[in-house]
């Protein structure tokens, strides 16, 4: 996914330069926010977890190694923001152990669909480690592999996280009358 | 069915297996009604998590990231010392340097930007010339226009802003076939600058005068003689515009 690129991009972010801040910026601020928001299923929530996301990551562009791909090290720290976030919430106890508020923020015509919203409680219901494989998987597309790299676990422990997960899911769906 | 069987048969689903791996795959599903029922249940769920569409994220979140993040500066703090990086500038040298600060002391003086005798005020790095493009705005709060001039091989953005609240003004020529030459304003009271060879940000408040000049890049690869613009308040995009060398 760009790494070339987002190599060059990040050069001249240390140099500086706003305009590669931007494009990087623009280049993953999407898919960031949607596993933030699969993860965490409120809009509000997602969009600062986004922004916590980025400031980390050029924070520590200094740390970061070009060995990996500029994706996988993105992708990793939001998870990891994401499930900061969770544990907030739960330690707060304003919305329950790990309850989805529905139809929040600017998505609420989107997350008001019935499919969404299935989905949203089915992935509410699973652990965190769970969830986090499935949202890579399922909504970010990416392969065991980068996973694996992502989440820094061993790319058998992402299958098995994903089997279990699936039958998770599939009995919360199940159980919301969606027929698998 | 064994846990290895269950893994072929996700990994199958997830379309991970290679060539031997599918036809080990395949052996299972021709023998084993129970591994097809669990293919085949796998496949109906990777398509229901299919079918929901990626959302957009808020539109001013662009904004909050990009604001929030503080990039190291490209040179030093003042900027004085920002142009001593600018290869523009020193390719004009001490003459050049020399004809910025009398450009600012002059428009510190208090001219009228759009009435300046460009000959007069910088002599050899700018020049007024022919209007080639225009952008004006109006929202609430904040009105603006921005013209683009060129005369021979030089051109200017003249920036005109007025503004109740702090706005943001992000400039990049990297498309457009220029590189930054110089940068002077009417009062010193840029918030935050910062320039690049090809993009200027700021950040300011109130009444801005002020233009950049630039001159032709000839290391610039397949320039569309495009200069975009886009004014931001509160991390939300105002107006955006794309302003041409080309007619």
């Amino acid at each position: 996914m760009h790494k070339d690129h987002d190599l060059a991009l990040i050069e001249d972010c240390k140099k500086g330069d706003q305009q590669a801040l931007a494009s990087l910026v623009r280049r993953y601020e999407r898919p960031v926010y949607n596993v933030a928001y699969r993860m965490l299923g409120t809009a509000d929530e997602a969009a600062d977890v986004s922004q916590t996301t980025f400031l980390k990551a050029f924070e520590n562009l200094n740390r970061y190694n070009p060995e990996y791909k500029f994706f996988s090290w993105i992708y990793r720290i939001a998870v990891n923001e994401s499930i900061n976030q969770l544990n907030r919430r739960k330690r707060l106890g304003e919305l329950g152990d790990d309850e989805v508020a529905p139809g929040e923020g600017p998505d609420e015509s989107v997350d008001t669909d019935k499919l969404s919203v299935q989905i949203q409680a089915a992935l509410a219901a699973l652990s965190e480690d769970h969830r986090a494989v499935v949202v890579l998987r399922h909504f970010s597309e990416h392969s065991y592999r980068d996973i694996a790299m992502m989440l820094q676990i061993p790319e058998k422990t992402v299958k098995s996280r994903l089997f279990s997960a699936r039958k998770a899911m599939k009995v919360q769906l199940e159980g919301k009358g969606v027929s698998l | 069915m064994n846990n290895e069987q269950l893994q072929l048969i996700q990994a199958g689903a997830d379309g991970e297996l290679d060539a031997a791996g599918q036809a080990e795959l395949d052996a299972l599903l021709e023998h084993s009604a129970a591994a097809r029922e669990q293919h085949e249940t796998l496949l109906r769920l990777n398509a229901f998590l299919g079918q929901v569409p990626s959302l957009d994220p808020p539109e001013s979140l662009h904004g909050r990231i990009v604001g929030a993040i503080k990039l190291p500066k490209p040179a030093g703090g003042g900027l004085a010392e920002r142009f001593n990086f600018m290869p523009g500038l020193l390719r004009y040298g001490f003459a050049a340097g020399l004809a910025v600060v009398v450009t600012m002391a002059v428009y510190q003086g208090g001219s009228q930007l759009n009435g300046v005798d460009y000959d007069k005020l910088v002599g050899t790095i700018s020049a007024r010339g022919a209007e080639l493009d225009r952008f004006d705005f109006s929202e609430p709060g904040v009105q603006g226009s921005v013209r683009l001039l060129e005369r021979g091989d030089q051109f200017a953005l003249e920036f005109d802003l007025d503004a109740e609240g702090p706005v943001r003004f992000d400039v990049n020529f990297s498309q457009s076939g220029l590189r930054f030459d110089a940068f002077a304003q009417a009062d010193l009271n840029l918030d935050e600058m910062s320039l690049t060879k090809n993009s200027l940000v700021g950040r300011t408040a109130g009444s801005q005068r002020f233009v950049v000049l630039m001159r032709p890049d000839a290391s610039a690869d397949a320039p569309n003689g495009q200069i975009s613009l886009e004014f931001f308040q509160a991390d939300a995009s105002l107006a955006r515009t794309l302003l041409t060398t080309r007619p």
